[in-house]
């Protein structure tokens, strides 16, 4: 958008003009504001999407609810902002947002240079193609010569052009600001291909091009595209407890914890494991400058990572996404937590 | 009778710089305080940017930029390194701000005086499209020219041929290229002549038809001669390729979008700008020059337009300004204008204080380089007070 320059200008103004206070404290911020800041996508559906009344629902804003519901004790707690792919590690640097829940893939580039830090991955993807059925191309090395829409703002672009300069295949790339630009140009025809995260273009796919059936992923995965939520780089306590609250959710479904049970097996469980997980055993919130119930919290109002995931992209959701890689490592999948304890 | 031979009038006596001690040491204080409040701010970006691990420093520069461009004056590939990519942001943003400033005059300049005019009909259609255009936002103008084109335009295998050898595709409006050869080396060289035999011819007579012959002549020539030694001008032809036309040049939908939605909204400022100055001239000009039988379009030509351009000339200039700044639109629409590339760039390497420093710098070298030529031109048609 043309404000995307004023946001960004504004924003580097405010990360000049900000009193020395942030870094090193984003915990005590949170808890003081009384509500974590949370920035998420424009809108794509089953990742951040806000209905009609407003509320927001999806995959990355269950994940915000999750730290919220850790550090402040309520799921609801939490304010969204709307960033675009441009604005999004400018608004981390600068301290609009306190954690940054995006479809943002972990790269070398983006961990050591931009004062940022990954907490881990919650969702596997990779680059793929979209493109028309009637084009009958049936492989990415087909689109030599091609008109490509890309979003700007990502990895996209760059693997998009490595892939084809080492291919030596012909391409031009358009590349818009916004994601729904992106989307309307590649629907009315300007483009023959439109290439991002393969869950995003499943999610395009099926709801933001019309006729999902004049339209084909192309088998090709071209790069890794690990998604995980960010926070600033510094400061460790903050670093810790959203890292932890990630693998939070993950241990809770490989030991068979969910919403549904998490009461019965708080009332009953010996297990000693389960019991730290909710909230009986072993105080581990202590530890991360949080209280004893903070797993409890996010099992019982979010979910653990597999009903977030069925909910938001999977079999509950109208995606139907298989797990694929995003199964349990005791599944063959490479969703892997370290043991919370 | 007023001697003529009296002495000329003395020169008012010179005002000094600075007035009083106390002006100067306000003025001093004033300077003092604003580059102390500019260094301030530069610590404070320096404190923050150290303390959150990130550096400043142009040296990405040189590093290769690792992403293409859709369209661009010269050819431009990902192993290139980031200066040129900004190079070729450039001239695309000068690329349609030009070619938008010129359309701008040319259309505001028609509907301002059709604004004016003495058929009602004409001054209500005018007035309709000045207000209604003026009072939609120039994103929305730009959004509605690129998805009405987008949409509209026929896909490359049910591509549209306006005029043999031009294809209107969604890829854009292709046309035949010159390809450099003897056959044009040929024809430069009749053109360039033709011009100088024209120029000679007017400066020797003084009579503009004979000269205009002349030079048709030698341009006849300059088609005729190569043709029939066998060299004849080469052109490179657009054709149907695969998925798109290849071949020839291409006014991309996002130029052309771009293009339409710059003229169209800062041509309903111009006309504006175009009645207020035709308004400025005083009615007895226009009686004076009904007075000696100049018909209408005489009369706007030699007496209004020319006196009308003193008022004309200095909001002319910050509507082209306008045009400029308003060129970063593309953004939404993916041409690659400098802030496209520039966003490209922010976002690959994380430099965001030194992109936003260069794109500041050249706006500003813009702007500054337009209003210095528009200046200079104003100067020749200011009102000078005696």
């Amino acid at each position: 958008m043309y404000g995307t320059t004023r946001f960004l200008a504004a924003a580097l103004l405010t990360a000049a003009a900000t009193a020395p206070a942030l870094a090193g404290a984003t915990l005590d911020a949170v808890k003081q504001r009384g509500e974590l800041v949370c920035g998420v996508h424009t809108g794509r559906a089953g990742f951040a999407l806000a209905d009609s009344q407003g509320k927001w629902g999806g995959f990355d804003i269950d994940f915000c609810r999750a730290v919220a519901t850790a550090v402040l004790g309520d799921a609801n707690k939490v304010k969204f902002l709307s960033t675009t792919g441009s604005t999004r590690i400018t608004a981390l640097q600068a301290g609009e947002i306190d954690l940054l829940s995006r479809n943002t893939t972990w790269t070398l580039t983006r961990d050591a240079s931009l004062g940022l830090s990954w907490v881990g991955i919650n969702l596997f993807d990779g680059q793929a193609f979209l493109t028309r059925k009637n084009l009958k191309v049936n492989s990415v090395k087909e689109l030599s010569g091609a008109t490509i829409c890309v979003d700007s703002g990502s990895t996209t672009e760059k693997n998009l052009a490595e892939y084809f300069a080492a291919k030596k295949l012909d391409y031009k790339p358009i590349v818009f600001e916004q994601n729904e630009a992106t989307l309307e140009a590649f629907r009315s025809g300007r483009c023959q291909a439109m290439t991002g995260d393969a869950t995003a273009l499943t999610i395009a796919r099926a709801n933001n091009l019309g006729d999902p059936e004049q339209f084909v992923l192309l088998p090709e995965v071209i790069s890794k595209e690990p998604l995980g939520p960010a926070v600033r780089r510094g400061d460790e306590d903050w670093t810790t407890i959203v890292k932890w609250v990630l693998y939070a959710m993950i241990e809770a479904e490989e030991m068979g914890v969910g919403k549904a049970n998490i009461d019965q097996l708080r009332a009953e469980s010996k297990n000693p494991a389960i019991q730290r997980m909710v909230g009986t055993g072993e105080d581990t919130g202590r530890l991360l400058k949080l209280d004893k119930d903070w797993s409890y919290r996010i099992i019982k109002q979010v979910g653990n990572y597999g009903e977030s995931f069925d909910a938001n992209l999977g079999a509950r959701s109208a995606l139907k996404m298989e797990r694929g890689l995003n199964d349990l490592w005791t599944r063959g999948g490479l969703i892997y937590a370290p043991p919370v304890r | 009778m007023t001697d003529l031979s009296s002495p000329a009038p003395t020169a008012p006596p010179k005002r000094p710089f600075i007035r009083t001690p106390m002006a100067l040491a306000g003025q001093t204080l004033l300077l003092a305080a604003v580059l102390l409040a500019v260094w301030a701010m530069g610590q404070n970006l320096d404190t923050n940017l150290a303390r959150r691990s990130l550096t400043f420093g142009f040296a990405y520069l040189m590093e290769p930029a690792g992403f293409d461009l859709s369209e661009t004056l010269l050819p431009f590939t990902g192993s290139q390194n980031v200066l040129t990519a900004y190079a070729a942001g450039i001239g695309n943003t000068l690329r349609v701000a030009f070619a938008a400033m010129v359309l701008t005059t040319i259309l505001g300049t028609l509907l301002g005086i059709a604004r004016l005019a003495q058929s009602p009909t004409i001054r209500l259609l005018a007035s309709i499209y000045v207000d209604v255009v003026r009072n939609i936002p120039v994103l929305v103008h730009v959004l509605i020219w690129y998805f009405c084109l987008s949409n509209l335009l026929p896909l490359a295998s049910d591509q549209v041929q306006p005029l043999p050898g031009l294809y209107l595709s969604k890829e854009g409006l292709s046309i035949p290229v010159p390809i450099a050869g003897p056959g044009w080396g040929l024809f430069g060289g009749f053109v360039f002549i033709g011009l100088l035999a024209a120029w000679a011819v007017r400066r020797a007579t003084g009579r503009f038809l004979p000269a205009a012959a002349l030079f048709f002549g030698c341009l006849l020539a300059g088609v005729m001669v190569p043709v029939l030694l066998g060299m004849p001008p080469q052109f490179a032809h657009p054709q149907v390729g695969k998925f798109t036309i290849v071949g020839g040049a291409v006014l991309s939908p996002e130029y052309m979008a771009l293009l339409g939605a710059l003229s169209m909204a800062a041509s309903a400022y111009m006309a504006e700008i175009v009645r207020a100055g035709i308004l400025s001239v005083q009615k007895g000009q226009w009686e004076a020059a009904a007075a000696i039988g100049l018909n209408r379009n005489q009369l706007l030509r030699f007496v209004v337009l020319p006196l009308s351009l003193r008022v004309i000339i200095p909001p002319y200039i910050s509507l082209c300004l306008n045009i400029t700044k308003n060129s970063s639109l593309a953004v939404a629409i993916g041409y690659p204008d400098l802030v496209s590339v520039t966003n490209t760039v922010m976002n690959q390497n994380g430099r965001a204080v030194e992109g936003i420093t260069v794109l500041a710098s050249v706006y500003l070298s813009l702007s500054l380089l337009t209003s210095l030529i528009m200046n200079a031109y104003n100067r020749r048609w200011a009102l000078r007070e005696r």
